[in-house]
């Protein structure tokens, strides 16, 4: 029992907004550190290294940014979704926080896979956008970024916010899946997936290495960036505690 | 720089990743920004109630 009893005091030591403020501040200059080496080697490895594909020539590079880009757009909803139980069932103001701020950076991930799909899209297809289910539905987790975001600001008391975005964030987690196989259940033009199936990748590892290399790239990036903007909220919804008096060394 | 000439693809290809670049540096440039924004905030309003007041309303405080 006295393990469960530490576990406990560890997790709401670590979920207490100085505490977090301080370890944050420790941990970011090394996660953005090593995301920026990855980036170099991923774009290293992608751009001189991976080979002209058979099939789509050089054109074939955007997936280096754009299937990263598309990852991480549903990964941080999840993110913000999970957060979000989190902030309803325990009322933690550290989930709170990590929840909203998911929305900007989902948002802008979301933005880079539609926006790069569709200028790979115009060489390979020869149209800048198609209405198939896999472009729809990811338009429609763009929309529901934005949904989140407008909603958190229309309501002034920021916990009945959160509580309220909380709910907004699970419904729309029934759109990822759909995201996700609407290239296996609808027609449409976009490939299917390459990587993420059960059996082996039908991806030539000289080219699923740059690929993967810059997923993680993609991924402690959004941590950097998530816990950047963490420790602001935090700031601005402490400002009147002792600990951020002490911080800003105030009397 | 013949490596990283890719023929008819150029354009798509820059546009790509110079939009990637754009988005990741939103990223950084905008928490930044806040932030920086947010502490000048904090200490002014503290500045402006080092008497002890709780009054946070700026123009009211000068006008006295």
């Amino acid at each position: 029992m006295k393990i469960v009893t530490n576990i406990i005091r560890l997790y709401h030591q670590f979920a207490s907004p100085p505490y977090f403020y301080r370890i944050s501040g420790l941990w970011l200059p090394y996660v953005m550190g090593l995301c920026g080496l990855l980036f170099a080697y991923g774009l290293y490895s992608g751009l001189f290294l991976a080979p002209t594909d058979y099939e789509q020539g050089e054109a074939y590079r955007i997936i280096f940014v754009h299937v990263p880009a598309a990852w991480m757009s549903m990964f941080i909803y999840m993110v913000m979704a999970a957060t979000g139980v989190v902030a309803l069932v325990w009322r933690l103001k550290l989930a709170e926080v990590v929840m909203i701020s998911c929305a900007p950076i989902g948002a802008s991930f979301t933005f880079l896979a539609l926006a790069t799909g569709s200028i790979w899209g115009k060489p390979m297809w020869n149209t800048w956008w198609v209405w198939d289910a896999r472009l729809t539905s990811e338009l429609l987790l763009l929309f529901l970024y934005f949904g989140v975001m407008a909603l958190y600001n229309a309501i002034e008391d920021r916990r009945t916010a959160a509580r309220a975005v909380a709910i907004l964030a699970l419904v729309g987690v029934v759109n990822i899946p759909v995201i996700h196989y609407s290239v296996e259940w609808w027609n449409t033009l976009h490939q299917g997936p390459t990587v993420t199936k059960f059996d082996k990748p039908s991806i030539h590892l000289s080219m699923l290495i740059p690929l993967l290399v810059m997923a993680v790239a993609f991924k402690l990036f959004f941590i950097s960036s998530l816990f950047m903007r963490v420790r602001m909220e935090l700031l601005k919804r402490e400002k009147n505690s002792k600990w951020v008096r002490d911080l800003l060394e105030l009397k | 720089m013949e490596a990283l000439d890719f023929g008819k693809y150029n354009f798509y290809i820059w546009a790509s990743y110079g939009l990637t670049l754009m988005v990741l540096l939103w990223n950084i440039i905008v928490p930044l920004l806040a932030k920086n924004k947010l502490i000048k905030d904090i200490k002014r309003r503290n500045y402006l109630n080092s008497d002890g007041s709780n009054d946070t309303n700026i123009i009211n405080r000068k006008s006295k």
